[in-house]
């Protein structure tokens, strides 16, 4: 739903952007409350209900939005949570940029944490009564829809009413899943994966974040503020996340049996949302005691440190590839998964892991290995590749993140290119039915990895995982391109600015339109990829000439006039040179209307290229005769006299017999 | 022999053979001829002696197509046939024929005919070799032309020496 926007100047009331036609998001009026990690909010007005109260959050041009998501919360218009009204793209003047845009509901309370930072204290009995209900209430109609929330923190919880008696959860659309979300609101798994690699995860992770957000909430700070992300989450490996994150704090014995419950590590044993509402109706339980990951009867020693759980020790392969191979081979590592661990299924996954891993010597041998490793020495982690740790549901999130310098590309598209996520399942116990689509997903993923064509390789992968994604390509970045049919209006504006700039199909446009412009013919993006300019030119000619002739504008005349200048190389293929200059002097005309249509008919007509090419053959036809009857002539130079010879004399004999006969008939008249 | 010169080689070759009706020509002259003596034995001799250049080309002639007997055959009958005329107008005497023979003025007209026969035989060749040359040079010319015409239509590829474009 990516609506036109226009902007506006207002005399008096400052810089008005206008979306959907009549939400003016006022660019002078900052929200600092509202303001996200990576989305600015600022007042806005429905022109048609001005009495409404909304704010538009910006987006950072980085972070993709969740498109899906946002049509999710608009059809259903939960009370809890912040209700989307309109979303688009908007030239935004203050990044001098088109950016995405989603004006909400304004929040009037403000935030429930009252801290300066948003994370002061909150009173139970008002946590309870008057913030809990409502989320859980909402929450649940929201995982019931099958979407997660993923942004579920004690500073994205807010008042939806000036008297603070209805709370509401934040936004969570204004960029990929989890994204946002501090190590310590996202399960061991969720947390172990780079921000960029979580994945829209699952209502268990939104529950555990809810947990922690509680927690938060009630002690009106974080209790492991002071660790770092690293420790966090192997304290909560080898302890539990109740044990370490609520620690030494005391909780009443009231929200001891919630928090417990959304922080056990199993997700199985998670509190799902029905336990919850179930609690806040009155049921109460003794709380119980999380189950704590199995750990071994001694520890294995890895690059100088014990590892007493499989989990760890896979961690610990991931952060130290050289020494894997070494460590997998040596007996004390057999005996410790056999034995000191005793788990029958691990050592059957790290066997596998070893059995189908490349040769040693084969360049990233350890890396891989160390990666599969992993995988089965921990198999609900996220894959964990070269440093980059990607959820399986992730990697569309991943690459479009690589692309924006956040992560290795290399190393993500190497581990699909490894099969990696396919291992990755098969050490899942049992493969689900709809599991089966996304495997086959991977391996379209690998054969776009590894065709390098322009319209392949990982761009292609990224835009086609990544349906908000909008176009990267340097020309038209700051265009925010979502949709094909924006492309051309895109190119044009940029080139009206810029005189020096050529409309150019680089590797981010050409996977973007194969991605996503369906009537994209592949032996175009071939020719693209030409190293022939001539053929550059016309292929890039064809992917544009069909875009707007598919969607418009139909007059595109800085685009036409700068492919107008690359256009005599294409001219080269006509080899009528009469032809071919007629038709140079024709191009500057036609690109002046403007029509990539013209002029792809012009240089690339089928009649006038069939007429050339006729044309061609029958010179090429004549010119071997000519060489023919040169060449006769040169052999019947010496033959000449002879011919000459015989000629004179049946010339001669002719003559006389005429001379003769006309004598004849003379002498006949002069005696008759 | 300018007639043995320019003749090609195939031609006097060819000319060489004996050709299957010349021993019939031969024999049907000499029966026309010993006929002829037998009717009219004046004008017999007035034309075996007015004919004898023809009879020499025939001999020499070494063309299939019998061009220089033609040639010379036609202009010396022409030479001889105002004698024969006047013979036959006197009632094809033998005085007649003496007279006419005796008169240096009709061996002039009956050899010069012939003479004039040769001569256009001798002149034709150089006449004809002229014409085929100018034919010759003149279609290179065009050819050359044609060529360089295309080239400048079509481009050096045509002639396929270079690498064609496509």
């Amino acid at each position: 739903m990516a609506q036109a926007a226009r902007q506006e100047s207002q005399g008096g009331e400052g810089r008005v952007v206008t979306l959907a036609g009549h939400f003016d998001v006022h660019v002078d009026q900052p929200l600092a409350e509202l303001w996200t990690a990576h989305a600015g909010a600022y007042a806005a007005v429905d022109r048609e209900m001005p009495s409404a109260s909304l704010f538009a959050l910006i987006c950072d041009p980085q972070m993709p939005p969740r498109l899906e998501v946002l049509e999710a919360l608009r059809g259903m218009r939960l009370d809890a949570m912040l209700v989307p009204l309109v979303w688009g793209i908007v030239e935004w003047p203050l990044a001098a940029r088109r950016c995405f845009a989603i004006v909400y509901d304004r929040p009037a309370g403000g935030a429930v944490a009252p801290g300066p930072d948003r994370s002061g204290a909150v009173p139970e009995d008002e946590l309870v009564r008057a913030v809990l209900p409502p989320l859980v209430s909402s929450l649940g109609q929201f995982l019931a829809a099958g979407a997660t929330h993923r942004a579920i923190r004690a500073n994205n919880v807010y008042y939806r009413d000036g008297a603070r008696r209805f709370a509401t959860l934040g936004d969570c659309c204004s960029t990929p899943p989890a994204l946002t979300q501090p190590v310590l609101y996202e399960t061991v798994e969720s947390g172990l994966a780079n921000p960029w690699g979580r994945g829209d995860g699952t209502a268990a992770d939104d529950l555990y974040a809810l947990g922690v957000a509680i927690l938060v909430l009630l002690l009106g700070r974080n209790p492991v503020g002071e660790l770092p992300d690293d420790r966090l989450l192997l304290e909560k490996m080898n302890r539990g996340s109740y044990a370490a994150i609520v620690g030494s704090e005391r909780l009443s014995s009231t929200m001891i049996e919630p928090v417990r419950g959304l922080l056990t590590d199993d997700p199985r044993e998670r509190w799902s949302i029905q336990d919850l509402e179930l609690w806040l109706h009155g049921r109460r339980l003794s709380p119980k005691q999380p189950t704590l990951p199995r750990r071994a009867t001694r520890a294995f020693e890895f690059n100088g440190e014990s590892h007493f759980t499989a989990r760890a020790l896979a961690q610990a392969f991931t952060r130290k590839p050289a020494s894997v191979p070494q460590a997998l081979k040596s007996p004390e590592f057999e005996t410790w998964l056999q034995r000191s661990l005793g788990d029958a299924e691990r050592t059957k996954l790290v066997a596998s892991a070893l059995s189908e891993s490349v040769e040693p010597g084969v360049a990233g041998h350890e890396d891989l290995l160390a990666s599969r490793a992993a995988i089965a020495l921990d198999p609900a982690a996220p894959i964990r590749y070269k440093g980059v740790s990607v959820g399986v549901g992730a990697y569309g999130s991943a690459l479009a993140g690589a692309f924006r310098g956040h992560l290795s590309l290399s190393a993500v598209a190497e581990a699909i290119v490894a099969r990696l996520p396919v291992f990755w399942f098969s050490a899942q116990p049992g493969l689900r039915p709809e599991q089966v689509p996304v495997l086959k997903t991977f391996e379209r993923m690998r054969l776009h990895l590894e065709d390098r064509r322009p319209g392949f390789g990982a761009e292609r992968v990224a835009y086609e995982s990544n349906p908000t994604l909008h176009c990267l390509s340097p020309l038209i970045e700051a265009q925010y391109v979502l949709e094909p049919a924006d492309v051309l209006r895109a190119m044009e504006a940029v080139l009206e600015q810029r005189p020096a700039e050529e409309p150019q199909i680089d590797r981010h446009l050409a996977g973007f339109l194969g991605a996503r412009f369906k009537l994209a013919a592949v032996e175009w993006l071939d020719e693209i990829g030409s190293a022939d300019p001539g053929t550059r030119a016309l292929g890039t000619l064809k992917l544009l000439a069909k875009l707007q002739a598919a969607s418009g504008p139909r007059a595109v005349r800085h685009t036409a006039a700068r492919l107008a200048r690359q256009l005599p190389a294409a001219l080269e293929r006509f080899r009528n040179r009469a032809r071919r200059k007629q038709l140079l002097e024709e191009l500057p005309r036609l690109a002046e209307k403007g029509s990539l249509v013209d002029l792809l008919a012009l240089v690339d007509g089928a009649a006038e290229r069939q007429r050339d090419n006729l044309g061609f053959t029958a010179a090429s036809h004549e010119w071997a005769r000519i060489e023919r009857e040169l060449g006769h002539l040169r052999v019947d130079g010496p033959r000449r006299p002879e011919r000459a010879a015989l000629l004179g004399a049946q010339m001669a004999s002719g003559i006389a017999m005429f001379l003769a006969w006309a004598m004849a008939l003379g002498l006949i008249v002069v005696v008759a | 022999m300018a007639v043995r010169r320019t003749a090609s080689k195939a031609v006097r070759g060819k000319a060489a053979k004996k050709a299957p009706g010349r021993g019939i020509a031969i024999t049907a002259a000499l029966a026309g001829m010993t006929m002829l003596a037998a009717a009219a034995l004046p004008l017999c001799i007035l034309v075996l002696a007015g004919l004898v250049p023809a009879m020499v080309a025939a001999l020499l002639d070494r063309y299939r197509a019998k061009y220089l007997t033609r040639t010379v055959g036609a202009m010396n009958a022409a030479g001889l046939a105002p004698l024969v005329l006047q013979l036959s107008t006197h009632g094809l005497s033998m005085a007649e024929a003496t007279r006419l023979l005796s008169s240096p003025f009709n061996w002039l007209m009956m050899y010069g005919g012939a003479a004039v026969g040769w001569a256009l035989f001798l002149a034709m060749p150089t006449l004809a070799r002229t014409i085929v040359d100018v034919r010759a040079d003149q279609m290179q010319r065009q050819l050359k032309a044609r060529a360089e015409e295309l080239v400048q239509e079509w481009g050096e590829e045509v002639t396929g020496r270079s690498a064609q474009k496509r």
